[in-house]
């Protein structure tokens, strides 16, 4: 990375911009060390490569709003700090949907524990509910389908099926929030 | 050090190498939009003339209000259109700045009409209502006169490459809308403050809200997220 190199890269990206791909190739070769020291300063993941690929496809996105009298390397590491940036935003996502997909076997796991409720009192429950709300929790919690899917099975729309399901979901709540409390079979009127 | 470009991006690169032109200066597409605004005022002048209330005004109170909106109008299109070239982005303190002063500049130009047309507000309103103006006109008037303006700052925006493209909308359109804004300042007869800041300002924020879905829709498509 010589300084000549970077006075180039204004002509380089104006070469780049009429097409010529062998100047995006120079400007990458004259780049990429800087981008990815950059990246492994600023970005928290650690497949730096897929970060630094996805610069230079943003570069590639972005070149019709690069002009030759601006200065090229705060243009590009302007588009590698968002890159960046985004990476870090989709991992939190990521992180907090993990998060809550690991919370939630956890309170599964207790609900569904045989000293504390039973597959009888589970059975009962589901029994307690009407015909329409036992088929969508067995199509959604057995058969793992979508609202949607359902709705295609039952012929409901999926606002529909999502509001049977939560009514159902209440119900159930409500049974062994009884159960639990009584430690025994919920009552009939918690149902109702 | 040369280091191969990789062969998947080399790929997808390949695949979309048409060249290119490179977009106008930020000052220009700006002016683009400013004029595109600012032929609002000739026309509202040309359809219903000056207001009636002028004379009492007085030249200070007619124009000025009138050239301050246009000039935080521009400065905010000026913003906006920086906001589409990576490394020109304003920094965050004066992106809030403009978000917020915008408004705030609204309603102190109205306030200050709004007083010193307090004398004059029974009898020119009279008047104005013998000529069969409406004050509900306003509002689909100003939203009429500033959607080319708005329209064609969304297009130059999804030609750019806004980084932040909710901010760039949100305050191109505001920027837009104060340019139109001063338009309706020079024809609307009705000088109430609660007329200026609900239907002018109704129709600005209007305004300001459908480009900011706009700037929301481009920036999922291009980043998978809406805002900032």
């Amino acid at each position: 990375m010589t300084s000549s190199g970077h006075d180039r890269l204004p002509e380089l990206m104006a070469r780049y911009q009429t097409g010529d791909l062998a100047a995006f190739e120079e400007i990458y070769r004259e780049t990429v060390h800087e981008v990815e020291r950059y990246l492994a300063r600023h970005a928290e993941r650690s497949d730096h490569a897929d970060l630094v690929q996805d610069v230079y496809l943003q570069v590639h996105r972005a070149r019709r709003t690069y002009r030759m009298e601006l200065p090229f390397r705060p243009w590009l590491f302007a588009i590698a700090r968002h890159v960046a940036l985004m990476a870090a935003r989709r991992r939190r996502r990521k992180t907090g949907r993990e998060v809550l997909v690991e919370e939630f076997p956890e309170r599964e796991t207790a609900a569904a524990e045989p000293d504390v409720l039973g597959r009888r009192q589970l059975a009962r429950a589901v029994g307690q509910l009407s015909p329409e709300q036992r088929e969508v929790v067995r199509l959604a919690h057995v058969e793992d389908l979508t609202s949607t899917e359902i709705g295609r099975r039952t012929g409901a729309t999926p606002g529909a099926v999502k509001v049977r399901l939560h009514r159902a979901h209440l119900r159930l709540r409500r049974w062994f929030g009884v159960a639990r409390r009584q430690d025994g079979p919920g009552p009939d009127e918690g149902m109702q | 050090m040369s280091e191969p470009l990789p062969a998947a991006l080399r790929e997808a690169l390949r695949r979309d190498s048409r060249p290119v032109r490179p977009l106008l200066p930020p000052a220009v597409r700006t002016l683009f939009i400013a004029m595109m605004a600012l032929a609002a005022i000739p026309m509202a002048l040309g359809m219903l003339g000056l207001r009636p209330d002028r004379q009492m005004l007085g030249p200070v109170l007619l124009w000025v209000p009138a050239a301050v909106r246009i000039a935080a109008g521009a400065a905010l299109i000026l913003l906006a259109m920086r906001e589409g070239i990576p490394g020109l982005g304003a920094p965050a303190p004066l992106r809030a700045a403009a978000l917020l002063g915008a408004p705030i500049l609204l309603v102190l130009l109205a306030q200050w009409v709004a007083a010193g047309a307090v004398g004059s507000m029974p009898m020119i309103e009279k008047m104005a209502a013998d000529m069969g103006r409406d004050p509900l006109d306003c509002l689909p008037r100003e939203i009429m006169l500033a959607v080319p303006g708005v329209v064609l700052l969304c297009l130059l925006l999804a030609r750019a490459y806004p980084l932040r493209p909710g901010f760039a909308a949100t305050a191109g359109a505001l920027g837009a809308g104060l340019i139109v804004d001063a338009a309706l300042h020079l024809i609307c007869p009705f000088a109430a403050l609660s007329h200026t800041l609900l239907l002018h300002g109704g129709a600005l924020a209007g305004l300001t809200a459908a480009a900011a879905g706009v700037g929301w829709a481009l920036g999922r498509r291009r980043f998978g997220r809406g805002f900032f």
